[in-house]
C-alpha cells in the first residue's frame, strides 16, 4: 500500500511552490490551447465548406469584378441547382476598426443556398419570417449575432457606412439577425441586397464571386472545368474552386502562420516541461532521506516512483486543468472581441481541450518519472547518509 | 551605504544547477518566442516605413484605409490636377498622377500562387514616388502592357525577370525595368500603365491619386492637404507618403507585437514562477547562510537587493539564451497577408538593435519578478532564528 | 540461532582502491540476544549492521536468518524482506519531517494487509511501549531528540519484527535521553524478547548489551560476554 498520507503533506507543506510550477504549467496550456485554436480555426473554414458548393471567381484576381449578367449562363451547366452572387463591400462602419464582412448578394439566393432549412440547409439559421422580411426590403439586410450583439443592432435599426470602394453614404436597414448553423458562416458578417448596391453605384453589373450549389453526385472536377473553358476567351476568365479550395487559399495567405505557431507551441510545451521538471526534481533532492527511509522501511520501488508521478500529474494536470478551464472561459464563454477581427469563429475546440489536457498530464509522468528514476538508481545507503 | 552580499549571491547560483539550469531555459524560451514574433514584425514594418518622402501625398477615397480599397473618378481627378499648391516637373506639368493599386493573382517562382500588388500608374509617378528607382532596364512604354517589377520579386514570380514576361489575364507581360526603393514598400509592387490596367480590370475609375506638394512655398505640404480636403468635388483623404506606409505597417506590426507580447508575457509569467520556485527552495537551502550575513552586519535591504539580482542575474542569462535561441531567424525571408492590401508582402525576420534591446529588458523584469517573493522572503528572516539548524 | 553470518566478505572501492571492510566475518546472534558493535571508525561495524539488515549485500559469505539465506535475493525480495524481520533504528532518527508520530509509525504498517482499525490499534499500543501516547499527533519538530527516538523505535517494533538494528542509537542525544533509550530497549528485549545489534561509540551503552562484540580492521576483535 502506498503512504498517499506523505502525497498529501508534500502538497500541503510546499503549497507555494506547487502553486506556482501548477500556474506555470495553466499559463503554458492556456497559450497551447489558444496557438493550436488559431490553427484549428484556420482548418475549420477548409473542412466546414460545403460539399458540394463551388465557388467561381476572376481568375485574375478575387479583387476583379464578374458581370453578374453571366449567371444564366452558369445555371446552365448540367448539375447546378441554384447559383448565389456574393459581393465584397469594404465600408467603414463609424470606424475604421470596426471590421466585420459586408457582402452583398441575392437575398432568395442566398436563403436557398444556405438557409433553407427545410431542405436542409443550415449554413445561416434564422426565422422564416426575417427572412421574408429581408427579402421584401431593398434596403434591407441581415447580420450575425456576434456583431448584432456588439453593435447593439436589433430588426428596424439603421446601420450607416461609408462606402470606399463603392462611394458614398449608405444606409441599411437591420431585417434579421442570424446565427451560424456551420463553420462556413461565422456570426459576424453582413448581408444585403445586391440590387441595391447595384443601382447606388452606377449600374455597373459586377460582382466579386458566384457561388454554385450542385446536385449530389455531380462531377465537381469536370463541372469547374467545363466552367473555366467556357469563359477562357472572354474577357472575364473565371477561377472555379470547391469550397473547401476557395476557403483554403484564404488560409494560405497566411503564409507560414501556423508553422510559426507551431514553433511557438513547441517552445511553450518545452518551457511547461522545464517549470514543472525544476519543481520535481527539487522534490526528488528533497526527499533523499525519505525516499531512503522509506526503501530502508522495505517500501517496494513502483511504490516510489507512484509518489513522484502522482505529484507530477497531480500538479501538472491541475495547471493543465486551470489553463483549458481559463482559455475555455476566455475564448468561448466571454470571448475577445480583437480576435474577431482575424478570426470570426475562434472557438476552442473539445479536441483541443482533451489535447491539453493530455499534454499536461504527460508532463506530469514525464516530469515525476526523472525524480522517481534518480532516486531508486540511489543505493538506499547513500540515500539514507546526511550530507 | 547598504552593502550587498554580491560575490555570495552570485556564487550561490551554483547551489543547485539544475535549477537554475532549468529557470534559465524557461526564460530563454519565452524570450525567444518574443524575439522571433518582435523580429516578424520588425521584418514587416522596415519593408513599410522609410518609404517615400514627406512633401508626397497620397490622395485617398474618404473612408478607404488602403490605397487598394479606394476609388477615384477621372473628373475627380483632373480637378485636382489643376488645383494650386502642386509642384511642377522637368516638363512643366504638375506632379500628381492617378494611380490604381489592385492584388493579382500570379503564379508563383516555385509553384502555388500568390496576390500580388500591381500599381497602375502616369509616368509622372516615377517622379513623384522618386524612391523607386529604376536601377536596371528602362520605365514602361505608356499604352502598352510592359511593366516594371520590385527588386524583392525577382525570382520569387514565375518569368519575373528583366527580358522575361509575366502571364496576367492570359497576356504576356513584358518586365522592362527593376525597381529598387531601398527596402521599402515599392520592392514589392509591379508598376504598369494605368489606363491600361483599367481596361484590363475592366474598372472605370482610378483607385487614388499622389502628388507631391511645392515646398517652395512655406508649409507647403500642410497647405495642400487643407486645399484637397477641403475640394468639395472630391471626397478625399489625404495622408503623407511615409504616415501613409507606416500606418499601413502600423496595422499588422502592432498586431504581431501585441500578439509577440502576449505570447512571451504569458511564457514568462510561467518561466518567473518557475524561477521563483528555484530561489525559493535555493533560499530553504541556504537560511542559516543568510541568516549568517545578518549577523555579521548586513541590513535587509542588502540582502533584499542581493537576492533581486540574483534573480536579475537568472532572468538575464535567460535574455541571452532566448537571443541565441531566435538569432538564426535573422534574415529569413518569409512572406506574410497584408491585411491592408490584401497582398503577399515579402520580407525577412530583423532581429534588430531595439529587438534586442526589448528582450533583454523584457528578461530582466522576468528576473525582478520572479526574485520578488524570495528576497523579500530572505531580507525577512530574523538572524537569530536563520542560524538555528 | 536467530542470525548466523558466515565468512562475510565486503570490500568498498574508493578513489580506485579496493577496500576490504569486513574480512571473512563469523557472527552469531541467539533470539533475545542484544548485542553491542564497537570498534574504532572504519572498522566495518556500520557495514556489519547494514548487511544484517538487507540494506546491502555483501561480496561473498553467508547471513542467514532465522534459517532463511539473505544473500543473493534481490532488492525487492529483500525490501520485503526487511518489512517483515527487521526494525531499524538510526542515530538520527530519520523521522519523516511531514507526518506526526502516529503517522510516522504507521508507515511501516501500510506494508502489511492490516486494515485502517487495525493500524491504529498497533499504532497505539506501540507508542504506549515507548511511553509516548500522548504525544501521537505532534510532528518531529514539536518532539525533543529523546522523544523522536522513542517514536523511530515505536516505529521498529511496530511491525513485531524478528530483530532490531540500531545504529548509534544514543550518539545524538544528551546524557538522561540516552539512558532512557538504553532502559526502553532493555525493556523491549525483556518484555517481547526482541534481538538488538547495536552499532555504538558509547561503552555505557554497551554496558546495557549482554555480549560486546569487538571489530578490528573488519574481523572480530575480541568476543567478551558479559553476564549481567
Amino acid at each position: 500500500m502506498t503512504p498517499w498520507r506523505l502525497f498529501f503533506a508534500h502538497l500541503r507543506n510546499a503549497w507555494l511552490r506547487v502553486l506556482l510550477t501548477s500556474a506555470g504549467v495553466a499559463l503554458a496550456v492556456f497559450l497551447l490551447t489558444m496557438l493550436r485554436t488559431v490553427i484549428t480555426t484556420l482548418d475549420g473554414a477548409v473542412q466546414a465548406a460545403g460539399a458540394n458548393r463551388v465557388v467561381v471567381s476572376s481568375a485574375v484576381s478575387l479583387f476583379v469584378f464578374l458581370p453578374r449578367k453571366i449567371e444564366p449562363e452558369l445555371r446552365s451547366f448540367p448539375g447546378v441547382r441554384e447559383v448565389c452572387d456574393w459581393t465584397w463591400f469594404g465600408g467603414v462602419y463609424i470606424d475604421e476598426k470596426n471590421m466585420f464582412a459586408r457582402f452583398a448578394t441575392q437575398p432568395r439566393e442566398l436563403r436557398a443556398v444556405f438557409g433553407d432549412r427545410a431542405a436542409g440547409r443550415q449554413d445561416i439559421l434564422m426565422p422564416t419570417e426575417q427572412w421574408d422580411a429581408f427579402e421584401a426590403d431593398r434596403a434591407g439586410c441581415i447580420v450575425g449575432e456576434d456583431i448584432a450583439l456588439k453593435y447593439g443592432w436589433k430588426p428596424g435599426d439603421v446601420i450607416d457606412l461609408i462606402g470606399n470602394l463603392f462611394p458614398g453614404d449608405w444606409h441599411f436597414n437591420v431585417r434579421g439577425i442570424y446565427r451560424p448553423g456551420s463553420g462556413q458562416m461565422d456570426g459576424s458578417t453582413m448581408f444585403f441586397h445586391w440590387d441595391y448596391l447595384d443601382e447606388n453605384s452606377g449600374r455597373r453589373g459586377s460582382v466579386s464571386t458566384f457561388t454554385l450549389e450542385l446536385d449530389p453526385g455531380t462531377d465537381i472536377a469536370e463541372l469547374s472545368r467545363a466552367v473555366d473553358a467556357r469563359f477562357e476567351s472572354s474577357d472575364h476568365r473565371t477561377r472555379t474552386l470547391t469550397e473547401a479550395a476557395f476557403n483554403q487559399m484564404f488560409v494560405s495567405m497566411w503564409g507560414n502562420l501556423p508553422l510559426l505557431l507551431s514553433m511557438i507551441g513547441g517552445a511553450v510545451l518545452f518551457a511547461a516541461f522545464m517549470i514543472a521538471l525544476n519543481t520535481l526534481l527539487l522534490h526528488g533532492q528533497e526527499r533523499r532521506l525519505e525516499v531512503g527511509v522509506l526503501r530502508a522501511l522495505g517500501f517496494p520501488g513502483h511504490t516510489i516512483a507512484a509518489l513522484f508521478l502522482a505529484e507530477g500529474v497531480v500538479v501538472c494536470g491541475a495547471g493543465g486543468f486551470a489553463g483549458v478551464l481559463g482559455s475555455h472561459l476566455l475564448f468561448n464563454v466571454a470571448g475577445v472581441p480583437e480576435l474577431d477581427r482575424f478570426f470570426p469563429t475562434f472557438a476552442v475546440l473539445p479536441e483541443t481541450q482533451v489535447l491539453a489536457l493530455g499534454i499536461s498530464l504527460g508532463i506530469g509522468v514525464v516530469s515525476g518519472v526523472l525524480p522517481a528514476w534518480v532516486a531508486l538508481r540511489t543505493p538506499v545507503l547513500d540515500a539514507l547518509a546526511r550530507r | 551605504m547598504t552593502r550587498i552580499p554580491l560575490r555570495y549571491n552570485l556564487r550561490s547560483l551554483t547551489v543547485r544547477l539544475s535549477g537554475t539550469l532549468l529557470s534559465v531555459v524557461s526564460i530563454g524560451l519565452s524570450v525567444g518566442v518574443l524575439v522571433l514574433v518582435l523580429s516578424l514584425a520588425r521584418g514587416f514594418e522596415l519593408s513599410l516605413v522609410d518609404t517615400g518622402s514627406p512633401e508626397n501625398l497620397v490622395v485617398l477615397r474618404r473612408g478607404a484605409t488602403s490605397e487598394g480599397e479606394s476609388g477615384m473618378q477621372r473628373e475627380e481627378f483632373r480637378a485636382l490636377r489643376a488645383l494650386p499648391g502642386i509642384a511642377v516637373g522637368a516638363d512643366g506639368a504638375p506632379l500628381a498622377s492617378a494611380e490604381l493599386y489592385a492584388a493579382m493573382n500570379l503564379d508563383k517562382a516555385g509553384g502555388g500562387s500568390a496576390n500580388f500588388p500591381l500599381r497602375g500608374v502616369m509616368l509622372a509617378s516615377f517622379a513623384i514616388r522618386d524612391s523607386a528607382r529604376i536601377v536596371e532596364g528602362r520605365r514602361f512604354t505608356p499604352g502598352t502592357r510592359e511593366v516594371v517589377v520590385g527588386r524583392a520579386l525577382l525570382g520569387r514570380i514565375a518569368g519575373c525577370r528583366l527580358g522575361s514576361a509575366l502571364e496576367l489575364q492570359g497576356q504576356p507581360w513584358p518586365v522592362v525595368g527593376v525597381i529598387d526603393s531601398g527596402g521599402g514598400a515599392y520592392d514589392s509592387e509591379i508598376w504598369c500603365d494605368v489606363e491600361i490596367f483599367m481596361q484590363e480590370l475592366d474598372r472605370p475609375v482610378y483607385g487614388l491619386a499622389s502628388a507631391r506638394a511645392d515646398t517652395t512655398r512655406p508649409d507647403g505640404a500642410e497647405r495642400l492637404i487643407a486645399t484637397l480636403e477641403a475640394d468639395p468635388r472630391l471626397q478625399v483623404k489625404v495622408q503623407r507618403e511615409p504616415d501613409y506606409f507606416a500606418k499601413q505597417a502600423g496595422l499588422l506590426g502592432d498586431t504581431l507585437r501585441f500578439v509577440a507580447y502576449v505570447i512571451a508575457g504569458v511564457m514568462a509569467v510561467g518561466a518567473a514562477f518557475g524561477t521563483s520556485v528555484t530561489l525559493l527552495a535555493s533560499l530553504a537551502r541556504r537560511t542559516h547562510e543568510v541568516g549568517t550575513l545578518l549577523a555579521i552586519g548586513f541590513r535587509p535591504l542588502g540582502v533584499l537587493v542581493g537576492f533581486l539580482i540574483e534573480a536579475v542575474t537568472l532572468g538575464l542569462a535567460g535574455g541571452v539564451l532566448g537571443v541565441l535561441i531566435a538569432l538564426p531567424v535573422n534574415g529569413i525571408a518569409t512572406g506574410t497577408m497584408n491585411w491592408g492590401t490584401f497582398t503577399e508582402q515579402a520580407f525577412a525576420f530583423r532581429v534588430t538593435g531595439d529587438v534586442v534591446a526589448a528582450a533583454i529588458t523584457f528578461s530582466t523584469l522576468v528576473g525582478v519578478i520572479s526574485g520578488l517573493v524570495p528576497a523579500w522572503k530572505a531580507s525577512r528572516l530574523p538572524p537569530a532564528a536563520a542560524l538555528r539548524r | 540461532m536467530l542470525i548466523r553470518a558466515r565468512e562475510v566478505v565486503k570490500s568498498y572501492t574508493r578513489g580506485g582502491e579496493s577496500l576490504r571492510v569486513l574480512d571473512r566475518l563469523d557472527l552469531d546472534v541467539a533470539e533475545g540476544e542484544w548485542v553491542a558493535l564497537m570498534g574504532p571508525s572504519g572498522s566495518g561495524k556500520t557495514t556489519l549492521l547494514n548487511l544484517l539488515g538487507g540494506l546491502d549485500v555483501p561480496d561473498a559469505g553467508s547471513i542467514r536468518v532465522a534459517d532463511d539465506e539473505i544473500v543473493g535475493r534481490s532488492a525487492a525480495d529483500l525490501a520485503a524482506w526487511r518489512s517483515r524481520h527487521v526494525g531499524f533504528v538510526f542515530q538520527l532518527y530519520n523521522l519523516l519531517p511531514v507526518l506526526t508520530a502516529a503517522q510516522n509509525v504507521e508507515l511501516p504498517l501500510l506494508l502489511t494487509p492490516l486494515s485502517r482499525r487495525e493500524r491504529r490499534a498497533h499504532v497505539a499500543a506501540a507508542l504506549d511501549v515507548v511511553g509516548l501516547a500522548d504525544r501521537d499527533d505532534h510532528l518531529p519538530t514539536q518532539l525533543s531528540g529523546g522523544q523522536q527516538q522513542r517514536v523511530a523505535i515505536a516505529r521498529a517494533i511496530v511491525t513485531d519484527p524478528s530483530f532490531l538494528l540500531a545504529d548509534e542509537p544514543t550518539g545524538d542525544l544528551d546524557a538522561r535521553s540516552a539512558q532512557e533509550i538504553l532502559a526502553l530497549l532493555g525493556a523491549l528485549r525483556a518484555q517481547f524478547g526482541k534481538a538488538i545489534v547495536m552499532v555504538t561509540h558509547d561503552p555505557h551503552a554497551a554496558e546495557c548489551a549482554d555480549r560486546l562484540v569487538h571489530l578490528e580492521k573488519g574481523a572480530i576483535a575480541t568476543r567478551e560476554a558479559l553476564v549481567e
